[in-house]
């Protein structure tokens, strides 16, 4: 009953939208609800709706109302090129936010570059997008790895071993981690890249124990390979593990019996544990607001993971972008971005680097402890996105369109 | 021309319908259209091979992205170069009709039947798939053209001759071009469905040794059968990856080897006309139930496949063709 | 260092066997091309997973109401859809695709993207510089031993023998008075327990996603058909080679490869053992 109100409601919601839609400002919304991903999504999708609904209730921007055109896709690269176009040439909205797998954010880059289409990818990634209509609030390599790693490699030894899923994100983050053991003076053992249709990690897990690594880096992506904690715990295998994906998106820790993930560390730029477990101070204080608004917004929300903070913080760059640049001409939007704008959001503020434009962050360590309960022995502030400026993307100076990876850096 | 008209009344109808529909509808639906349309050539390859040979492939998925992914090596090679949108569009057709013989030859002349030819189908396109999903690396890469891996290559330039400004990339010209392509394949077909060969073919569904022993060579037919699907297949790799600047490998994992197979079979796979209109009718309907249905969508979808195979058994659209034809006396021939 | 290879090898065994199972009899058997393979053993998964976690069951009566939930399902599929499909192999492809999309949305829709893991029962041991999870060794001897059970159940018990002839001609059956429709909807039945049973043994050891299944969809395939025509002789040898080669090519190169070098293989036998494994055996005899 509950789920045919909700249906109504959206549809007479839909009818009443589209009456006002002239004098709104259009947010196009890609995400996936339901499929593979559905999981990091969901979450996703609230926080996009909840930014939207503050800011509606503080009177809008430049005397506007926002409005979202939303649709599923179902996590499927074809659905976001149909739906990428149709936001486009059928809705005419003002920018797109969205995409969760790098995939489908490739599938639809070319779409947006060709219709000089305003594009926030609000996902953690494997970094290297410069692209002149493309800003990104999520966290890249440089900001997880060049803490973590060395942090890992300090506390339980140099031996590193490193399992991945086998395409771009798993690659180039392991070629990151490559780099940052080797400049700290450490010693790959292994190296391990599986598909990401393998649900079975005996072989993999008897490798390891043959390497005998300090460290193990589990770079592993999506709900198949995520079986690799259950049956790595169940093998005894019991070597403190570090990753960038995991706890911060699908929020495993929860998920999982005790002991999956027990002694797992990872960097992230938010969670919802955040003030329960820093307990005084501004991260404390924004973080316990942000929830606050969130779950009462959404209260059966499971769990609100960093890319719902990366969707949060997307929304309100765009509106203060928008309000600096007097309009919403995306070129116009696009070099008041380029100012280096800030928002002081749910884990302090993010700041968009205009060579780059990607977001600085604020990074927590958190560790996985016995029964799974949370703790973030360190915090590192205003972490930056340095490499693809440091590397020569300099997009206000040079427009550009690519991906670059440490191995293949911008032509210079 | 005159007679196939007059015997095809409804398709007659349904094409002279659809060539005006540029005057009436705006830029996104026409573009939308275009888009179903490009779907078509992949499913009337497989009606050719699975519902008059009866052989079944899973297959042809392998050669929409080989053609995808040779379209998209060749041009990002040779950008800038005269006529390459039309040229690289040639040579990467070859290049799947190449391979169509190839796993064609290995098939038929391999003793490879039924429900094995399924299997050895779906593992072709399984291992493509899985290994250019690995070959993220700067060493995976064709001269200047990176394969770039699970998320797939992006940059290549349209079909059509840039020099001139005359691309095919939007509008009334892709939807004319994919329009007369369309007519010109199905006019093949119904063709090739008359002549003698088609008529070998059609026979060695139900009985190949009998055939052979009439003295036909029915491998020999076959092969030129399934060459034929693996170019339509191709045809339709090239224009997706045009329509769209992108190519990936999962156009060729188990999902989407799966779908062809679906439209064929739920739209009435003895039929081209209906393959063409199915085909057009559940791009458009999953697109559409993806729009409003939200998570209810798939549901839907997985609905009307069980409902139609229980109820419809030849394909709801050849049911709903014949059922038009015997009412409206005026369509038939 | 003996035991670490057979404990790997036997270990990829075991899940392709497990994989093939249920498909053996619906799909070897009964010639039911089903796409849906994947959710049975999710039905099977989220039934152990789900009736475990509200009635608060102890891990093997939980597995065993998820097998006997899996079996009901496939009785009432079996009785609404799958019933109008026999002789008809390739739409079943359809029917079956619209099955297995209707079942891993609703449980999308009704238990959420995940549902919370199991444990893995029972715990590990060492050996050497090796650690090794005792439920795994556990999984290996189960498939074994059901495989061993079905084998008698359908080569040398009286309703065996009736369920291949009928299945084989199933006119000839009707006319001696067997109720063909009977032995059609217990025979999928068992298939469709057997796929429950895979996904009971899997749950406590995997992410309880409502793609679970899929992770089992072309082991499956390949090992079955690779088995040949006597799915219940020719499953071993089969799944014997494709993991021997897989654990092989994945411990020298790496594991894509290793899927490659599989599906190469498949490809391989099906052009030169048309009649798979079993026919191997057969001949020999």
């Amino acid at each position: 009953m509950k789920k045919i109100i909700a249906i109504v409601s959206s549809f007479i919601f839909l009818i009443f939208s589209n009456a006002w839609s002239a004098e709104t400002i259009k947010l196009g919304i890609l995400e996936d609800e339901t499929g593979n991903f559905a999981i990091a999504v969901v979450p996703k999708i609230h926080a996009y709706e909840l930014a939207v609904k503050e800011i509606n209730a503080k009177g809008g921007v430049l005397g506007k109302k926002l409005e979202i055109v939303r649709y599923d896709t179902q996590s499927d690269n074809t659905r976001f090129q149909e739906f990428a176009r149709r936001l486009i040439d059928k809705d005419k909205v003002d920018v797109v936010f969205g995409a969760f797998s790098s995939a489908s954010r490739e599938a639809i880059r070319p779409i947006m570059d060709k219709a000089k289409m305003l594009y926030f990818y609000n996902n953690q990634y494997e970094g290297g997008v410069c692209d002149k209509n493309v800003f990104v609030t999520g966290a890249v390599p440089e900001q997880q790895f060049s803490t973590l790693v060395p942090w890992m490699m300090e506390k339980y030894g140099k031996n590193v071993y490193t399992i991945a899923a086998d395409y771009n994100f798993g690659q180039i983050s392991a070629e990151w981690v490559r780099q940052i053991v080797k400049e700290n003076g450490g010693t790959m053992v292994g190296e391990e890249f599986i598909p990401l249709d393998v649900s079975q990690f005996s072989q993999t897990i008897q490798k390891i124990q043959k390497a005998k690594p300090d460290v193990l880096m589990t770079l592993l992506v999506g709900a198949k390979q995520a079986s690799f904690y259950e049956q790595q715990a169940s093998a005894g295998l019991g070597i403190p593990m570090g990753t960038s994906v995991n706890v911060g998106q699908a929020y495993e820790h929860r998920r999982f019996a005790p002991p999956a993930l027990e002694n797992m560390y990872v960097t992230v730029n938010y969670i919802e544990e955040v003030h329960d477990v820093i307990t005084s101070g501004q991260y404390h204080e924004k973080s316990k607001d942000f929830m606050a608004r969130f779950k009462a917004a959404y209260p059966n929300e499971p769990y609100v993971n960093m890319e719902a903070a990366n969707a949060y913080n997307a929304i309100n760059l765009y509106v203060k972008a928008v309000e600096k640049a007097g309009t919403t001409d995306k070129a116009k939007v696009i070099a008041a971005l380029e100012t280096g704008i800030s928002f002081d959001g749910p884990s302090g503020v993010v700041t968009i680097d205009p060579k780059s434009h990607h977001g600085s962050h604020t990074i927590f360590l958190v560790e996985v402890g016995k029964g799974h309960k949370v703790s973030i022995p360190k915090t590192w502030e205003n972490v930056q996105p340095y490499w693809l400026g440091q590397a020569g993307c300099n997009l206000p100076a040079k427009a550009d369109y690519s991906q670059y990876t440490p191995s293949k850096p911008p032509k210079k | 021309m005159i007679k196939i008209i007059k015997k095809n009344k409804l398709p007659f109808i349904t094409f002279v319908i659809l060539s005006i529909f540029p005057f009436f509808i705006d830029s996104y639906y026409l573009n939308n259209i275009s888009y179903f349309m490009c779907w078509t050539f992949i499913s009337l390859g497989l009606a050719l091979i699975w519902g008059m040979g009866g052989v079944l492939s899973f297959g042809q998925t392998a050669f929409f992205g080989l053609a995808g992914y040779s379209f998209a090596v060749i041009s990002i090679n040779f950008i800038g170069v005269f006529g390459v949108g039309i040229w690289s569009v040639i040579l990467a057709l070859l290049i799947t009709t190449l391979f169509g013989l190839i796993v064609g030859y290995f098939l038929f002349y391999g003793g490879i039947y039924d429900v094995f030819i399924g299997i050895v189908t779906l593992a072709i396109t399984l291992v493509l798939e899985t290994y250019l999903q690995q070959t993220a690396g700067p060493e995976y890469a064709i001269g200047e053209a990176r394969l770039n891996g699970f998320n797939g290559m992006q940059g290549m330039p349209t079909i059509g001759i840039q020099d001139l400004q005359y691309g095919l990339i939007e509008g009334v010209t892709q939807y004319y071009f994919i329009l007369i392509l369309a007519i010109i394949t199905l006019i093949f077909l119904y063709r090739f469905k008359n002549s003698k060969l088609g008529l070998i073919f059609l026979a060695s569904k139900e009985d190949r040794n009998r055939v052979a022993s009439l003295g036909h060579n029915v491998q020999k037919v076959q092969l030129i059968a399934f060459v034929i699907a693996s170019l339509l297949a191709g045809i339709s790799g090239i224009l997706y990856t045009n329509w769209g600047g992108y190519i990936t490998p999962s156009s060729m994992g188990l999902v989407a080897a799966a779908l062809p197979v679906v439209w064929v079979a739920a739209s009435g796979k003895k039929d081209f006309f209906s393959v063409f209109i199915g085909t057009i009718f559940l791009v458009w309907l999953s697109q559409t139930l993806a729009i409003n249905g939200a998570q209810f969508a798939i549901i839907v979808m997985g609905l009307i496949l069980v409902i139609s195979t229980r109820f419809f058994p030849d394909g709801i659209i050849l049911m709903f063709k014949n059922k038009l034809i015997e009412k409206i006396k005026w369509l038939q021939s | 260092m003996l035991f670490n290879i057979v404990y790997q090898f036997g270990d990829a065994l075991a899940f392709l066997l497990l994989s093939a199972i249920g498909l053996a009899v619906i799909f070897g058997m009964m010639k039911i091309i089903n796409l849906a393979h994947g959710e049975f053993i999710t039905v099977g998964a989220y039934g152990t997973v789900v009736s475990g976690k509200v009635f608060n069951l102890p891990l093997p009566i939980a597995m065993a109401a998820g097998v006997i939930i899996t079996i009901i399902f496939g009785l009432i599929l079996e009785k609404l859809i799958i019933r109008y499909l026999y002789g008809r192999p390739l739409d079943s492809v359809v029917a079956t695709w619209g099955i297995s999309l209707i079942v891993s949305q609703s449980f999308l829709v009704i238990f959420g993207p995940s549902y919370e893991g199991l444990q893995t029962p029972l715990g590990n041991f060492k050996l050497g510089d090796y650690s090794y999870a005792e439920y795994r060794i556990f999984l290996i001897l189960f498939a074994f031993l059901l495989l061993g059970l079905l084998y008698i159940l359908f080569m040398k018990t009286s309703f065996g023998t009736l369920a291949r002839a009928t299945i084989e001609k199933p006119e000839i059956a009707s006319s001696m008075g067997v109720n063909i429709s009977n032995v059609y909807s217990t025979t999928f039945a068992i298939g469709a327990g057997l796929a429950g049973i895979t996904g009971a043994l899997y749950a406590p050891t995997m992410t309880i996603v409502p793609s679970i299944g899929q992770a089992f969809i072309v082991s499956a395939f390949i090992t079955v058909v690779t088995a040949g025509a006597s799915p219940f002789i020719g499953l071993i040898p089969a799944a014997s080679f494709l993991s021997t080669v897989q654990t092989s090519v994945t411990f020298f190169y790496k594991a894509t490869i290793g899927i490659i070098a599989l599906l190469f293989s498949v490809i391989l036998i099906i052009r030169f053992l048309p009649k798979g494994f079993s026919g191997l055996i057969t001949k020999q005899k």
